[in-house]
């Protein structure tokens, strides 16, 4: 189809074009949402919607869920603390992830990794206590992050009753030939009151040496994390 | 029978002058290049996150492309005469009716091996096969309802939107039981609600589209169970044939 050139439109036709697109953008920008605080997080959606939201697509919502989850402490041009975070709200996000998509180790990663490793006591506590508790639901595949909370009970909480009491669970639950056996003899480990920092490089280290971790962004992660705890042994050691 | 195959050549030949499979290598390029960018966000599980992002929006997106499609074309011959036209040949109505049914399923089933197609470089392509047969099956149940509703309402805006509301309805039924029978469960002395039946009721009409062409078939597909393929399918040529009967039923009804 052959097209008139521009100076056959109206006069009027090419100004008002650009007048409409600025006043679009100008009014886009005057009611941009602030952006979210973590008081802000609110409860997730029930199940039932959330199943009926995701046209049963559950693994793919439950992705979406931990996401956006993630962007409540990483909204555009504003970072927020983690432990500012209501965590009754993290928890109940988490399980309904969970609940969609009951193979997803996601969740757990967040809540022992990312939510527990927050210096409040209590928030790191509550994590590590949803971890144990979903950790029975699925001991043999949900392991490694019992055993992390574990380890961050030792060296974070100081908690050395509660440490045990993991391992303890650990070893008596997690009882799977793809579990390994340090994950096993960690109760040892921390009867005998070994270094917490090191211990926590250990773990660290021998998951990666493993091959168990096998995502890249996961193991960037990680590593990220040993280099931050070999470099808290050193200033130690100094 | 040969009129049937000719009809249903042509209708393939319609999709690739419309340049529909050009239309779906953009919309599988878009889906593949926007799971990549949401997967960046993740701390772990990245590629899981990337395939069931991606999986999820080809089913939505192929499913509206394909019911556009099979619209479009119908309102086209109708407006063009040439539907009238060969309803007064000596041609059978069913060879008409089922040689188009069968383009349109054919140009699904295209559509269905290249979406699990882009899924070979993160899935096990023992379950990319099962993805993929299963969402042909889900693209032959909608183009064939999209089918008996442009022919039946010749309203091409009316039959796409009764045949997204099929769509989404069929998905969204086993959730739609779930939250009828938990509020249920909430309030026993409520007894049986109307709602609550005619949900049960049209969940017995619809095929069980919830449970084709699962995100979690390519990323566990050692524990992932779902419903069996050869029960899919069964079931989707059941309603296939169903769909069909009904159009020309409707076809056979009509004066020219």
């Amino acid at each position: 189809m052959s097209e008139r050139p521009l100076r056959d439109l109206p006069r009027w036709a090419l100004p008002l074009l650009v007048l409409l697109l600025a006043a679009q953008v100008a009014l886009h920008r005057a009611t941009l949402p602030p952006a979210p605080t973590g008081a802000d997080l609110p409860a997730p959606p029930r199940h039932e919607v959330l199943a009926l939201m995701s046209l049963a697509e559950h693994t793919a919502m439950a992705r979406l869920l931990v996401l956006r989850l993630q962007s409540f402490t990483t909204a555009p041009g504003k970072v927020t603390p983690l432990a500012s975070l209501n965590y009754d709200g993290v928890a109940a996000w988490l399980d309904a992830a969970l609940r969609l998509d009951p193979w997803t180790q996601y969740p757990l990663l967040l809540a022992a990794r990312v939510y527990g490793a927050v210096s409040q006591a209590d928030k790191a506590r509550q994590m590590f206590e949803y971890v144990a508790e979903r950790f029975q639901h699925d001991p043999d595949r949900r392991w490694p992050w019992l055993a992390h909370a574990a380890l961050m009970a030792k060296t974070q909480l100081k908690d050395l009753p509660l440490a045990r009491a993991y391992a303890r669970l650990l070893r008596q639950r997690a009882t799977g030939a793809q579990v390994p056996d340090w994950a096993r003899q960690m109760e040892v480990f921390i009867l005998e009151h070994m270094g917490d920092v090191e211990s926590a490089a250990r773990l660290l280290k021998a998951l990666i040496d493993g091959g168990q971790v096998r995502d890249p962004n996961e193991l960037r992660f990680l590593l990220q994390r040993l280099d931050e705890l070999r470099a808290q042994t050193d200033a130690s050691r100094k | 029978m040969n009129a049937v195959f000719l009809i249903a050549r042509e209708t393939l030949f319609e999709a690739y002058r419309d340049r529909i499979f050009w239309l779906f290598a953009v919309v599988l390029l878009i889906g593949v290049g926007l799971s990549l960018f949401l997967s960046e966000a993740t701390i772990t599980e990245t590629v899981e996150t990337q395939i069931a992002l991606s999986s999820a929006y080809l089913r939505l997106a192929t499913v509206l492309v394909m019911g556009v499609f099979v619209s479009v074309s119908i309102a086209r011959e109708a407006n063009d005469g040439l539907l009238q036209m060969l309803l007064a040949l000596p041609l059978p109505r069913a060879a008409w009716y089922l040689g188009r049914l069968g383009g349109f399923v054919g140009v699904g089933t295209l559509v269905a091996i290249a979406a699990a197609g882009t899924m070979l470089p993160w899935a096990p392509a023992s379950a990319a096969a099962r993805w993929a047969l299963a969402l042909a099956c889900e693209l032959w149940v909608v183009v064939a309802f999209a089918l008996l509703v442009s022919v039946s309402l010749a309203r091409p805006t009316a039959a796409l939107a009764l045949t997204i509301g099929f769509y989404l309805l069929a998905r969204a039924m086993g959730a739609l039981l779930l939250i009828s029978d938990n509020a249920r469960a909430y309030d026993p002395a409520a007894g049986e609600s109307i709602v609550n039946g005619v949900l049960h009721g049209l969940s017995h009409l619809l095929p069980r589209l919830d449970q084709y062409a699962r995100a979690e078939w390519l990323i566990y597909p050692d524990v992932a169970q779902g419903q069996p393929l050869s029960i899919i399918a069964v079931g989707s040529l059941l309603y296939l044939a169903l769909l069909a009967a009904a159009g020309l039923f409707d076809l056979y009804r009509r004066n020219l």
